[in-house]
């Protein structure tokens, strides 16, 4: 299916497309810049005039949005260019979906969820379909998730709120599923509110941050949350840390189940979400960047690292592997990995040598295709790839051996 | 009851086709079965190193969308692992019931058998290597008969003419790459110290064009031979079915599994599944078993509700890598990917070695990068720098050094079991890897050190010799024209026919005898 994805490089948006192409669809990224490695389409909501649709557009998923909170955009130009993109959709018979906010409501506090508002009843009225997410949270600390990440590495106190606002947590992995599904559901003009269907505490969502992201102990100072409503009140300028609390307070509880039935998801619980490697797809997508640029000796191309993980599902049904830290930031010390026991190592580097050695990238390192050759060079290269065999030799065996095993051979992760 | 056919032909591999056109051309009612497989993964068609330097899509060939390549890490042969091969030996054993252990167990239910992905090796029999119950002079017209339907090359006279005996029916040799034509000028240098050794070195005969015929063209070096020629330079069975076609008496049943065979009176019954999966009953005045030397023993001894273990020919295997240092640095080169050179090697008790010699350009190189005892990454910065002047090689040793057996239990499957008679194989490769080492040195090519390394049993895919022919047949022998005993008017006429495998490639030979079996029964159904 040929699916345009507007904000394609956001937080949520690049998760979207992950999914979306790992069920074999064609990608458009609409964006105000190329999304390297995706197939780009000029996309500005400030420019609600040059906003077309790619021909032969099936599936409309409209992510962007102004999400600063300091108004870079003005309602009207956001409003207007989801108008275009609803009149579009209709013309080309293209589905909309439109990732809406759980702050969306006519008298919202904010621009922002007042906004929203106005763009749910358009997609509404041309049958189109709303996704209403809770507190998104999961994968690369970007966004508002990345803002709270931040905030929880900072800071040594936290505040807890009292009375202490609930939120409903839903990982960007499982909220990018829900969009996929919702694309594909038969339902018209419908809100799909996608969220853990029991809130928890806006201070627990934040203790999970500290205590299964970062790892972290925090101390919970509380915070009456009068004391924030006396300060926003008390601010002469717009403070937006301060106007994001005023949003969360007056959050209104979604009833999710019946959405997440009709969506076919079950939610990850938090504290799994929360784990930097709590998605084998993501972890194995690592993975299977380090070990294929540990053969390669360079950087593969996305489409590479995608088919090397699809290959890892499709054939092993395996679990992550565990590699350490330090071997996925330096895959050259893979190396110190590699024993005759690590079979499943050994069969992730004979299929990543594989599928590396069947691109063009691979036939010009391996077959030296289009590239210099000559004595020199084959004395030279082969001098140094001997070389570096007893560099790797030698750490190898100053090195502990427990420091040599991928972490599924049940290394201790402190000793890593 | 009259018969559906003259006669059915099960299996349209090499042995079929050729033993069909004989009796074809002399207008019977012919029918071949084979299980209809056909290529689904189309092999590339520019030539290898262009295709690997622009094609983005070569993963689905070189890998497979399916990543066959990957599934099939552990077979005994890059050609198991090939995506655009695949079709060629899928589903075989479970069709057929045959378990094999640890013996490697390969056929077909393509279209054109196992000739859909061979290494066209080709080579007459003496009458000491084939012991036949007839003088081999008998099989000279089906030799030729064959060489010249398949398009035969590698011939001009060299030291190996007589060991193939087809200079007459070949053309030209295809052209050798750099590394062949400096271990060939080494070779006629010190050829005389070489062959006192007992070393001999020739052309590889081959069934690849090396002159366009009919709808076929010649070889253009693409060096794409280990994924399939898009030229059809290489001779597959498969375009012998499609010239069968042309006759109105030739019936083509693709999609047919057949079951099981019965000799009823004087027709045959074969019982077999339609493509549709419903079963169905098909009778001829004859039968020939061409279904490939394992799946037709099963379909014999189940005929026969014969439960003894046969013997099962296969011949032990190895393979080596050669480095040229006087090419390192060299580019990649366009060229022919199957043997260009091969030699014949004596060893004590009189027994022979023959094995070719390949570019290493057209071979993926992460099947050689994970047996090197190195870690990844410098495994393929070493073969990046070293593969270019290298060639790798095989040998074959003779067929009676095995000691594999072939049972059908009492589920009717067959089993197979064994190997080789291990001790003397094991001496024997020793002495091969020595002389061999040495032989090559002097051609300024040096055997790498650790790369001599012993295929499986049964990786050689020459079978043969399970139901032997015999001048008197006994149980589980067929006589001079491949009739079994104890099922009249039943004939074997492929490999499990044969009573002996050298260590020759045994392909032509046994479509040969297919041929002269043909002929031979032919008249006596008109």
């Amino acid at each position: 299916m040929k699916v345009m994805v507007t904000g394609a490089g956001g937080y949520i948006g690049r998760r979207v497309v992950a999914a979306l192409e790992a069920r074999g669809d064609d990608v458009i990224a609409a964006a105000r810049r190329p999304v390297a490695g995706w197939s780009w389409y000029p996309f500005d909501l400030g420019r609600p005039s040059d906003i077309t649709l790619p021909a032969g557009t099936q599936l409309v998923i409209h992510l962007a949005a102004d999400t600063s909170g300091r108004g870079m955009l003005s309602p009207a130009s956001e409003i207007a260019s989801a108008q275009a993109l609803a009149d579009q959709s209709k013309a080309a018979d293209a589905r909309l979906v439109f990732v809406s906010s759980q702050t969306a409501r006519e008298d919202a506090p904010t621009d922002y969820g007042r906004t929203k508002w106005r763009i749910e009843r358009i997609v509404l009225e041309g049958a189109g379909v709303v996704v209403r997410p809770g507190q998104v949270y999961g994968g690369a600390a970007t966004g508002l998730f990345g803002t709270l990440v931040g905030l929880v590495r900072r800071l040594p106190l936290l505040p807890a709120l009292l009375p202490a606002p609930s939120v409903q947590p839903v990982h960007v992995d499982d909220l990018a599923q829900a969009i996929v599904a919702a694309g594909a559901a038969m339902a018209g003009a419908t809100v799909f509110q996608v969220g853990e269907p029991e809130p928890v505490s806006f201070t627990e969502f934040l203790r999970a941050i500290a205590q299964h992201r970062l790892r972290r102990w925090r101390l919970f100072v509380p915070v009456p949350v009068v004391l924030i409503e006396l300060a926003r009140r008390a601010s002469f300028h717009r403070v937006d840390a301060l106007e994001r609390l005023g949003s969360l307070l007056a959050l209104q509880p979604m009833d999710t189940r019946a959405s997440l039935d009709m969506l076919g998801l079950c939610l990850r619980p938090l504290a799994e979400g929360m784990q930097r490697t709590h998605r084998p797809r993501r972890t194995l997508l690592a993975e299977s960047r380090a070990v294929l640029r540990y053969v390669l000796g360079t950087s593969p191309r996305r489409d590479l690292v995608m088919r090397h993980a699809r290959a890892v599902e499709a054939v092993r049904e395996a679990e992550p592997l565990g590699l350490p830290d330090w071997a996925l930031r330096r895959p050259a010390w893979l190396r110190l990995l590699e024993s005759p026991s690590d079979l499943e190592l050994a069969w992730r580097l004979d299929s990543a040598t594989a599928l590396a050695e069947a691109t063009p990238q691979g036939a010009a390192l391996f077959l030296r295709v289009g590239q210099p050759t000559g004595p020199a060079r084959a004395v030279l290269g082969l001098s140094s790839a001997v070389l570096t065999e007893v560099f790797w030799l030698c750490v190898r065996t100053v090195l502990p051996r427990s420091a040599r095993q991928t972490r599924n051979a049940r290394t201790p992760r402190g000793r890593l | 009851m009259s018969a559906d056919f003259d006669v059915i032909v099960i299996g349209s591999g090499p042995a079929g086709v050729s033993a069909a056109f004989p009796l074809v051309q002399a207008g019977l009612r012919v029918a071949m079965l084979d299980g209809g497989r056909t290529q689904a993964v189309a092999p590339p068609r520019a030539d290898f190193l262009t295709a690997r330097a622009t094609d983005p899509h070569q993963w689905a060939w070189m890998i497979g969308r399916d990543f066959h390549a990957l599934r099939a890490m552990d077979a005994v042969s890059p050609k198991l692992r090939v995506p655009t091969q695949a079709f060629a030996f899928e589903g075989f054993q479970l069709a057929n019931r045959i378990a094999a252990t640890p013996f490697v167990a390969v056929g077909s239910l393509a279209t054109g058998g196992l000739s859909n992905a061979w290494g066209c090796g080709v080579a007459r029999f003496s009458d000491a290597e084939a012991r036949m119950p007839f003088p081999v002079a008998d099989l000279g017209p089906s030799y030729r008969e064959v060489a010249r339907r398949m398009g035969l090359s590698g011939g001009g006279g060299d030291d190996l003419s007589d060991y193939f005996g087809l200079d007459e029916d070949c053309d030209p040799p295809v052209p050798m790459d750099r590394a062949h034509e400096a271990m060939w000028r080494r070779y006629t240098k010190a050829r005389t110290s070489l062959c006192k050794g007992g070393f001999r070195l020739g052309r590889s005969r081959v069934a690849v064009l090396s002159r366009p015929r009919e709808d076929r063209q010649a070889c253009d070096l693409a060096g794409n031979c280990l994924f399939g020629c898009s030229r059809q330079a290489m001779y597959s069975a498969s375009a012998d079915v499609e010239r069968l076609r042309a006759f109105p008496n030739f019936h083509w049943l693709p999609g047919h599994l057949v079951d099981s065979i019965v000799v009823d009176g004087e027709r045959t019954v074969v019982q077999l599944r339609e493509p549709s999966g419903t079963c169905a009953r098909l009778a001829a005045r004859r039968l020939f078993v061409a279904a490939g030397t394992l799946a037709s023993t099963r379909l014999v001894l189940q005929a026969l509700q014969r439960r003894e273990p046969v013997p099962l020919l296969s011949c032990p295997t190895a393979a080596f890598l050669l480095w040229l240092p006087g090419l390192l640095g060299q580019p990649r080169e366009r060229g022919f990917g199957l043997g260009q050179l091969s030699y014949a090697l004596q060893l004590t008790g009189g027994r022979t070695a023959f094995g070719s010699t390949f570019a290493t350009t057209g071979i993926p190189m992460w099947e050689l990068a994970r047996h090197l005892p190195l870690g990844r990454s410098t495994a393929l910065q070493v073969l990046r720098d070293l593969l270019g002047s290298c060639v790798v090689g095989n040998l074959f040793l003779p067929g009676e050094l095995s000691d594999a057996r072939a049972r059908l239990d009492d589920r009717d499957t067959l089993r197979i079991e064994g190997g080789w008679r291990q001790a003397d194989v094991e001496d024997l490769l020793r002495e091969a890897r020595r002389k061999l080492a040495g032989a090559y040195r002097k051609m300024n090519a040096w055997m790498l050190p650790g790369s001599f390394t012993p295929g499986r049993p049964g990786s050689d895919i020459h079978y043969a010799g399970t139901l032997p022919m015999a001048a008197d047949p006994g149980a589980g022998q067929t006589s001079v024209q491949g009739e079994v005993r104890g099922l009249r008017h039943v004939h074997v006429v492929d490999g499990a026919c044969l009573p002996a495998l050298p260590e020759k490639s045994h392909t032509l030979t046994l479509m040969a005898n297919a041929d002269r079996i043909g002929r031979l029964i032919a008249p006596t159904l008109i």
